[in-house]
């Protein structure tokens, strides 16, 4: 079901210009794991989909494929903003060049981390490209082994950012 | 992005999503979403808006420790550099 004129235009762009055979996801109901301590005491994540990179030490994102890039990158969470590159395609990169933590807030999430509003900020982060109009690979594979990795370092809640 | 949010969520991890495009989140059904009516590329603010950034990280988190239903979508008052 596409149930909005913006949604049709996107889906008809998408299977013209990238992918013939592009749906948009649609799902009846939410999975649910209720966040089961106070915020303070809560070991945050960040997972952002912008496509975010450390300059000169991670191979940048295939943000030129026209089916997307899947993987994704950890990013410690000491890594200072101004080391990030982003590659993706498909958006205005005017604010995150001029200030990554629009796209990738780890200035922002250290700083709650020290004044004591979350438990402690997961390290690493997690960076994937946002853009993926056949998302199976990200599905069945690559999300499940970023979940697998923030289960593995304590992670109670993620914050998503996209772009 | 409401996508890795809901594998996440299944791996017992408790998610909430920033979201630009409401009718995507309506299809996608992310377990917790806060809709900021920001452009694509800058899902926190303007660049250099501290404030406005660090506020929109608060209200996501709010949503996160508030939220009781699967699927919440909640609208950010937030306008594009309404608070510059």
């Amino acid at each position: 079901m596409i149930d909005t004129e913006a949604l049709q235009r996107t889906h008809s762009i998408t299977r013209e210009k990238w992918d013939p055979n592009f749906d948009w996801v649609v799902n009846d109901s939410a999975p649910w794991t209720p966040l089961r301590q106070p915020l303070t005491q809560t070991a945050m994540a960040l997972v952002s989909t912008c496509g975010a990179y450390r300059r000169s030490l991670d191979c940048p994102f295939d943000a030129a494929n026209y089916y997307g890039d899947p993987s994704f990158k950890e990013i410690p969470v000491d890594t200072p903003v101004r080391a990030l590159d982003f590659a993706h395609t498909h958006y205005n990169h005017e604010h995150v060049s001029q200030d990554p933590n629009v796209a990738f807030p780890l200035d922002h999430l250290r700083a709650l981390e020290a004044e004591g509003l979350i438990g402690r900020l997961v390290n690493p982060a997690i960076s994937f490209t946002g853009f993926l109009p056949e998302p199976r690979q990200l599905m069945q594979e690559t999300a499940p082994a970023a979940a697998k990795r923030l289960m593995g370092i304590g992670a109670q809640a993620a914050l998503l950012v996209p772009c | 992005m409401g996508l890795i949010a809901r594998v996440l969520e299944e791996a017992g991890i408790s998610t909430v999503c920033l979201n630009m495009r409401r009718e995507v989140a309506e299809n996608v059904k992310p377990p917790r979403t806060l809709f900021v009516k920001f452009p694509f590329g800058a899902p926190l603010g303007p660049a250099g808006d501290l404030e406005t950034q660090r506020g929109v990280i608060l209200e996501a988190l709010d949503v996160l420790v508030k939220a009781t239903e699967p699927g919440t979508i909640l609208d950010s008052p937030r306008l594009w550099r309404s608070t510059r």
